[in-house]
């Protein structure tokens, strides 16, 4: 099982790949829809590199539930358990 | 299975000026619809008229929260989606869901077509579009 940290740590990876956002403006401003580049198609993409990474299937319902950084680790965390 | 390609769909705010430009390669309009799921009103075009006609989809939103509108507000118009017609929807979902496809209907949607059920589907960056599996209550291909 993956610990907490390395899931943010993957998610954020993701994050500053497909939003082409360095870490620490994510790490400082972690509200995912707050930044310009987010947009669906972009959203679709992290969520696909996500169940990649992890080997979760989320939901699209509950993916687009998470509004953080955090938030959005928690919710692969629960799909790893 | 797979019966072929039914049609691909373009994100357009105005559909009227997008129909001229079809108009003038000398398609036609057919069948209209709304897809209240999903927010968007779509006019299908075509060259024969022929029900297994690959067509060209206008789709325009009809709400703040179309499904089309944050395409549209990013990028402007243009095709965001290649429709496949299947024989079993539900089958051709679960086989996509199981190859990593990103799914984005928990469950088939109405169409904007009479007898359409549709599920969308994320194709990966390599690809950048969507594909709208398509089952109708009478198949418009061979089987």
């Amino acid at each position: 099982m993956a610990d907490t940290q390395s899931v943010t740590d993957g998610v954020l990876d993701i994050l500053e790949d497909v939003l082409e956002i360095p870490r620490a403006d994510l790490e400082a401003h972690p509200t995912l829809r707050d930044h310009e580049n987010w947009d669906s198609m972009g959203a679709l993409e992290i969520l696909s590199q996500v169940e990649g990474r992890f080997g979760v299937q989320l939901d699209l319902r509950e993916f687009n539930a998470a509004k953080t950084v955090d938030e959005l680790a928690s919710a692969v965390s629960a799909g790893i358990k | 299975m797979i019966l072929g390609i039914d049609h691909v769909g373009v994100a357009v705010k105005d559909p009227e000026a997008a129909g001229k430009l079809l108009t003038a390669l000398g398609m036609s309009q057919g069948e209209t619809g709304t897809a209240d799921e999903y927010g968007v009103a779509c006019e299908f075009w075509g060259l024969s008229g022929k029900p297994e006609e690959v067509s060209v989809e206008l789709v325009s939103p009809t709400r703040e929260d179309s499904s089309v509108q944050s395409q549209l507000a990013k990028k402007g118009p243009g095709a965001y989606h290649i429709a496949l017609e299947v024989d079993d929807l539900a089958a051709e979902m679960t086989r996509l869901r199981s190859q990593g496809f990103v799914q984005l209907d928990a469950e088939p949607c109405a169409g904007a077509r009479e007898g359409m059920q549709v599920a969308f589907f994320y194709l990966g960056r390599a690809a950048g579009f969507l594909i709208e599996l398509v089952q109708y209550s009478t198949p418009r291909r061979a089987q």
